[in-house]
């Protein structure tokens, strides 16, 4: 996805005409964002530090959605989202609008139970935290 | 758990490692990223005539030239009419000027197949020389146009990095109006 095409990434930067045009920051980023994207997801997917991959993701779909707002709002420019690369969820291919605002928000909306709650009982982190909870038990228990 | 610093400390130590493996990644893949220096001419290949420069017959030689080239040299190629030129520039600043013949090609347009269409209707091929400029200074445009340009099998590529303004400032000719074989963008 962006990752494979880092070119395509970066045109798709570039045609929000938000970053100034300073070639220096452009290619770093077409890198950094899918990375963060994909260590964020891999966290999330075993629920390791769930609550704060989810945090991170919840925080750059947040960015993405003012990005397309403002894209919007200004006149003269048209920009097709990139959002998931060649692959789009449930918005048709085409110009950024409305409709990839909804779409990131709906993201968000799923990310929070996660941000709030923290990660499901079948994750690394209820694992580890039940690991520690019965080790503080057992290191009770002698004292009992 | 709770909420606290330590998911924010989290989140950072997650982008933190995010950001390395990016710089790593970005390291290994440069192939994608930076333009390689424009090939020579061969054998056989459309060669550049040599230009007479005022006065003193100074010989114009194309293979001499780097990707990065001036405003003077890019008028040299203008002249030699050798090489197809593209305007990275949004579309409404390619009517209000650019340089004659130059096909637009903004990198919003890279996305619908715009330089397919240069190379299908333009008659532009990848053995063919190509400048490519946007409005000067470091503008990503034309930098990000010339990517896709290499991945597109060009190896005469070259960025004119003085950009239109300083086109227009040496008093080079220019046209006004869209572009003519490709047409307007939606």
């Amino acid at each position: 996805m962006k990752l494979s095409d880092p070119v395509a990434f970066a045109t798709s930067i570039n045609g929000f005409k938000i970053l100034p045009h300073q070639h220096g920051m452009l290619q770093p980023l077409a890198f950094m964002v899918p990375w963060t994207e994909l260590v964020c997801a891999a966290a999330l997917v075993v629920g390791f530090w769930g609550r704060s991959a989810a945090l991170v993701l919840g925080g750059m779909l947040a960015v993405f959605a003012a990005a397309v707002v403002s894209v919007i709002l200004r006149p003269g420019i048209s920009v097709e989202c990139g959002c998931f690369g060649k692959f789009t969820l449930l918005c048709p291919p085409g110009e950024a609008d409305w409709c990839n605002v909804i779409q990131n928000g709906i993201l968000i909306a799923i990310a929070l139970p996660v941000m709030i709650w923290g990660p499901g009982l079948f994750s690394w982190d209820r694992w580890a935290e039940h690991r520690c909870r019965m080790a503080r038990a057992e290191a009770a228990e002698p004292a009992a | 758990m709770s909420w606290g610093g330590n998911t924010i400390a989290r989140s950072l130590a997650l982008v933190t490692v995010a950001t390395g493996v990016a710089f790593v990644d970005w390291g290994f893949r440069p192939i994608v990223t930076t333009l390689a220096p424009p090939k020579q001419d061969e054998p056989g290949d459309v060669t550049m005539p040599p230009v007479a420069d005022g006065d003193e017959p100074a010989p114009f030689d194309a293979n001499t030239l780097g990707t990065e080239i001036g405003t003077e040299d890019a008028y040299q190629l203008w002249l030699g009419g050798m090489t197809t030129f593209i305007d990275a520039r949004p579309q409404h600043e390619y009517v209000e000027g650019h340089i004659p013949f130059a096909f637009l090609v903004p990198p919003d347009s890279l996305g619908d197949g715009r330089l397919g269409e240069m190379m299908e209707l333009g008659g532009v091929f990848p053995e063919m020389r190509v400048v490519v400029y946007c409005e000067g200074g470091s503008c990503d445009a034309s930098h990000l146009v010339a990517l896709n340009l290499q991945d597109m099998g060009f190896t005469k590529i070259h960025i004119d990095v003085d950009g239109y303004p300083s086109w227009v400032e040496a008093g080079y000719e220019i046209e006004t109006g869209p572009d003519a074989v490709l047409g307007e963008l939606p």
